[in-house]
């Protein structure tokens, strides 16, 4: 076979009806559109919910504090809980031996020095485990050690950006005040990227806008505000990744127990989220895949009928061919390539046109798209599957056809 | 080829078509032959058989009975793909109506054999050139059919009939649709391809055209009724 005349055949044929071979390609041209830009939707979603998922720690283990309704707090069993308590941080490092770190951290409310009151800045008091737990790097000094803990030492480390907006105030041995007590500063952390969240189990804090104050330092100026002992998190870090939901169900009988069934905490596994999420990935992407079916389908019989009323309408053609030599499949292969050109370039102009819309969500919703080279290709694919597939008939029909009947059509 | 003698030859050949309870033999036990470098002429009315007989013999249909020798090789019962080889490789078509392809010129359309023959492509161009050249069309061979006349346009057919090197050229009214003058202009193409070797058979109702052929059969009613010439 002599492919590049075929093709180019094959082409010309199209051309010479390019007004209904574009009209009758716009059917896959929409679907592979279709697919493109939803792939890119899908595959942008699913990046960032697996970025952050993958930041949360896939071999960790949060437990957050939550407030409770009032109708729980009316609950007379609510005074079995004292919350979520340093001691619960204790009890779990004590109790499951799978556990390489526990790192508790209480969100402490304190008025900020002026300069920065009036940005959104966090103080987290802290052990020196938080560090390992959240893997912070620090630019200059130290983190908050064992010492600090044990001994209440007031001093505190910074995130980058405070450390950049508190000016001179911010550098090294500086002092800090919060509330009513003076901090000095003994570390600053290297900048770390961030990303807004839009899901709340999925958080993960801005470091840079972050000061950290050794943990039991915070309890004399602001223990109004809270129970005695009570935190806002622990962080588990699980030494192996398979033990990692045995972990969080240990994790939940223990507090269960000590809370005495009040549901005053939650326990966040980034590993189950992982799961959860792909598990929606699949769900979506069989949606997508009957959508695109269907769309395909639809394309694809907008193909066949004008491949059809091609070969009627060049019933003649077909009969010189086969008087001149063409065997049977010779014409199933000229049939069958003009549809697979037909909808492969509807299939390129399709993906153009996907990338694009892609483009502009991602600028006009601010979603994010990722436009994978397997979605390219699988389109491709598609287009050209719907072509072999829908040009068959009209091809076997063109080649069965009988030479002198095909040659006496006028 | 076997017995050196006959490029053609068919044995009590019929053909019968079956229009739903209706039977119509179109040929009734013809015995025919063609010999190499011979110039044949089929005549007879309309319903005669001639066209049927033409479509035989390029291998277009089967005969529903009998035997047909193309250069020694029994082709009665070979497959359809067979004998698409058979018009690929040793026939050379013409017919009344010229069936060139409107969207390709006469190069292309010289060229259209070549697509389902084994030659390369620069071997297929140099022998599509010489073809259109015999034909004397080399100044036109990038004009499209419908910028030809038709006498131009009949050139190219029996070009593209010519260009494979065919045992045989089969011409099926070929100046049918053509004025006299264009007429006298192919039957003379025809006689020089002749003189050069090429063995030619010509379904006509036209005299003229007969009179330059070697042998005429005539045909009524699907059976050959006499023959003139040196058959």
């Amino acid at each position: 076979m002599k492919w590049d005349k075929i093709l180019r055949d094959a082409w010309r044929a199209l051309f010479r009806h390019r007004l209904r071979s574009f009209l009758s390609s716009l059917g896959i041209v929409f679907a592979v559109m279709a697919v493109v830009g939803m792939l890119s939707i899908a595959e942008g979603a699913k990046q960032e919910i697996l970025d952050q998922i993958e930041r949360l720690g896939t071999n960790s283990v949060i437990v957050r504090s939550l407030q409770l309704t009032k109708a729980q707090e009316a609950d007379p069993r609510r005074r079995l809980s004292q919350g979520l308590v340093l001691s619960d941080a204790n009890a779990l490092k004590n109790t499951i031996h799978t556990i390489s770190n526990v790192a508790p951290v209480k969100e402490v409310k304190a008025s900020l020095p002026i300069s920065i009151a009036q940005d959104p800045f966090e103080i987290l008091a802290v052990t020196e485990s938080y560090q390992l737990a959240k893997n912070l790097t620090v630019r200059q000094g130290r983190f908050v050690s064992v010492t600090d803990v044990v001994r209440k030492n007031l001093v505190c480390v910074l995130g980058e950006e405070v450390s950049r907006l508190l000016g001179d105030g911010g550098h090294l041995g500086e002092a800090l005040r919060l509330e009513h007590r003076t901090y000095r500063i003994v570390g600053i952390l290297h900048k770390r990227q961030w990303k807004y969240s839009k899901s709340p189990a999925l958080a993960v804090r801005n470091y840079n806008r972050v000061i950290f104050i050794p943990m039991g330092t915070e309890v004399t100026d602001v223990h109004e505000q809270t129970r005695f002992g009570e935190i806002s998190e622990i962080w588990l870090r699980v030494a192996r990744n398979e033990n990692v939901q045995a972990c969080a169900e240990a994790v939940r009988r223990i507090l269960n127990q000590k809370h005495g069934g009040v549901e005053d905490f939650q326990v966040i596994v980034p590993q189950e989220l992982l799961i959860q999420a792909q598990k929606t990935q699949r769900i979506f992407n069989i949606i997508l895949g009957c959508i695109a079916g269907i769309s395909l389908l639809v394309g694809g019989i907008g193909i066949m009928n004008t491949m059809l009323a091609s070969v009627a309408e060049r019933t003649r053609e077909i009969g010189i061919r086969r008087a001149i030599g063409a065997a049977q499949e010779h014409i199933v292969v000229q049939f069958l390539c003009e549809a697979i050109v037909l909808t492969t370039t509807g299939g390129c102009i399709g993906i153009i046109l996907g990338a694009g819309s892609a483009v502009i969500i991602s600028k006009v919703a601010g979603w994010k798209t990722v436009l994978t080279v397997w979605s390219v290709i699988v389109s491709i694919l598609m287009a050209g599957g719907v072509g072999l597939v829908s040009g068959l008939y009209p091809a076997v029909k063109a080649a069965r056809l009988e030479p002198v009947r095909a040659l006496r059509h006028e | 080829m076997n017995g050196g003698e006959k490029i053609v030859e068919t044995l009590g050949i019929r053909k019968v078509y079956e229009m739903g309870s209706h039977k119509v033999e179109a040929l009734r036990g013809l015995d025919f032959s063609v010999k190499p470098g011979e110039f044949v002429g089929i005549m007879g009315p309309s319903g005669s058989g001639k066209s049927t007989l033409m479509h035989i013999i390029g291998c277009l249909e089967r005969a529903t009975e009998g035997t047909y020798l193309l250069g020694g090789q029994d082709i009665s019962s070979i497959s359809d793909r067979d004998l698409s080889l058979m018009r690929a490789n040793q026939i050379g078509f013409v017919f009344q109506t010229f069936s060139l392809i409107s969207q390709y010129n006469v190069f292309e359309n010289v060229e259209i054999p070549f697509l389902y023959r084994k030659e390369t492509r620069n071997e297929a161009r140099r022998l599509a050139e010489k073809a259109i050249e015999r034909v004397g069309l080399s100044e036109r061979r990038y004009h499209r059919p419908s910028e030809l006349s038709g006498g131009e346009m009949q050139r190219v057919a029996i070009a593209r009939a010519l260009a494979v090197d065919p045992l045989l050229i089969l011409a099926d009214e070929p100046t049918g649709n053509l004025d006299s003058e264009t007429s006298k202009n192919i039957i003379s193409l025809f006689q020089d391809l002749n003189e050069q070797g090429t063995t030619l058979i010509v379904v006509t109702h036209e005299k003229e055209v007969a009179s330059h052929c070697q042998t005429i059969y005539h045909l009524i009613d699907g059976q050959i009724v006499n023959d003139e010439g040196s058959a």
